[in-house]
């Protein structure tokens, strides 16, 4: 299902709940004011965790300090999705609203996002590491740090960046997890707090929202993803 | 045919499976939850307050609800898939299409979001969890049936003079039976997390004697980190887990 599909099925989805409603235009107005919100949340956090990511995980695996904590990142990734980091967040800081509430919340998602970034960059590193370009870069007397920076650490980041395209569903879902359990603003917290009073309306049209800024998300990021593909 | 005991393709799979360091520490994991779950269940009974047998007791119900949840995903996703390896051209090509514009978008909410419509049914919630996980299983389905159609030993099978009932029980079918555990398997840890992911949320299983996720929402909603750490603790470990069993399994299938 091609992307604009998908835009039209949100859109049509938000209309029909919408109308559902009494007043067919609250809910979806109230969505849309809340959703740039969530949007500036997902976003920054998936840049930071990428970004982190994708600069842990191009590291040569060794035994330094930072190499360690990139295998340890890299490794414990699927014990770490977004709502578990929140909850734990959540308990600790008791944190419900405010700058600290914020910074939580961002943390609970980019902490998976690196993971996530490190993993896959590691795998690409290695990859075109035992690739006999590299081998033959290396026999043709290229040292081995130029073969990393000028092969192996692109194509890494580039991994990345791809991986970056389908991202936008967990970024979401992490988004409403993250609102709902720290009370803040935001589509996702709209639709926590509609779902926990019964609103099928409100919280049908939060979901369209969040499923519209996965696909924003998504699209975004395979567009950056895109020049990169292009150059290579 | 009779192959000699160590070239029979399933021991050589678990073989080859245990050799991964992270698919083995993960069976080994699996192998010692459970067995932690049934000596709870059998030494302690129900009557106790501890926090680490309540998350045992949690663990349990959360393990069942993500069993069946993740068998019925994994049976949709898996019908879908070979539905559309069957079929192929356009057909398959939409089939195929409407997975990948499914598992674009955020399902797992559907889970909370079936909790809090339906007041925490469990009827409502097992099928949403399923159905969330389902086009993610289609799809690597799809993507592995589609690779062993392509394999040269189903040409070098049919060139040889098999029949297409040979080829399929003989060839096709042993040879696809890792590819498709590997994408059923993948529905389990996606279950668990919606279970946990609406739990923590206040829009899971209901209360009482509720699954991991329930456990971590009222341990948040109580400010209780103390006694947030075994539930998030036993989550996170089952969870890794199950994705590096899952991870060992795709490796192998991948061969």
């Amino acid at each position: 299902m091609p992307i604009p599909a998908l835009f039209l099925f949100v859109l049509l989805a938000t209309a029909g709940a919408a109308l559902a409603e009494g007043d067919p235009w609250a809910p979806a107005l109230r969505v849309a004011a809340q959703l740039p919100a969530s949007a500036a949340l997902a976003t920054a956090a998936l840049a930071a965790g990428a970004w982190t990511g994708a600069r842990l995980g191009a590291r040569p695996v060794g035994t330094s300090p930072l190499s360690a904590a990139a295998g340890l990142l890299a490794g414990a990734g699927p014990a770490l999705p977004a709502f578990l980091v929140a909850a734990v967040l959540a308990a600790l800081t008791g944190a419900t609203a405010g700058w600290t509430a914020w910074l939580a919340a961002w943390a609970s998602l980019a902490l998976p996002a690196a993971a996530q970034a490190t993993r896959i960059a590691r795998e690409a590193l290695t990859e075109r590491l035992d690739a006999p370009e590299s081998f033959g870069a290396m026999a043709r007397g290229l040292p081995a740090e130029a073969v990393l920076s000028g092969r192996t650490r692109p194509a890494a980041v580039g991994a990345v960046a791809r991986a970056l395209g389908s991202a936008g569903a967990a970024m979401a879902a992490g988004t409403a997890a993250a609102e709902g359990l720290f009370g803040l603003p935001g589509a996702g917290g709209l639709f926590v707090e509609a779902a926990r009073a019964g609103e099928a309306g409100l919280a049908l049209t939060a979901l369209a929202g969040l499923a519209g800024l996965a696909l924003l998300i998504d699209a975004a990021a395979a567009g950056l993803a895109r020049p990169d593909g292009a150059r290579r | 045919m009779n192959l000699p005991p160590d070239t029979h393709p399933w021991p050589a799979a678990w073989r080859r499976l245990t050799a991964r360091t992270p698919a083995a520490a993960g069976l080994a994991l699996l192998a010692a939850l459970l067995g932690a779950l049934v000596l709870a269940a059998a030494l302690l009974g129900d009557a106790t307050r501890d926090p680490l047998p309540r998350a045992l007791d949690a663990a349990r119900i959360s393990l069942s609800f993500a069993f069946l949840a993740g068998l019925l995903g994994a049976g949709i996703g898996l019908a879908w898939g070979l539905l559309a390896a069957a079929l192929g051209g356009t057909a398959g090509r939409r089939l195929v299409e409407t997975a990948r514009g499914l598992a674009a978008l955020p399902l797992v909410l559907a889970v909370p979001l079936a909790g809090g419509l339906s007041g925490h049914d469990k009827a409502m919630l097992l099928p949403a969890a399923a159905l969330a996980a389902a086009p993610a299983v289609a799809l690597a389905t799809q993507a592995a049936l589609r690779g062993l159609m392509r394999a040269e030993f189903l040409t070098a099978a049919r060139a040889s003079g098999a029949t297409g009932r040979e080829v399929l029980l003989h060839h096709l079918l042993p040879n696809a039976a890792l590819p498709l555990l590997a994408a059923g398997w993948s529905a389990l840890p996606r279950a668990l997390a919606a279970e946990g992911f609406s739990g923590a949320l206040g829009l899971g299983l209901p209360g009482g004697r509720a699954g991991l996720g329930t456990a971590i929402g009222a341990a948040v909603a109580r400010g209780d980190a103390a006694g947030l750490l075994a539930p998030a603790l036993l989550l996170g470990l089952t969870l890794w887990a199950l994705g590096a069993v899952g991870d060992g399994l795709r490796a192998e299938a991948d061969r």
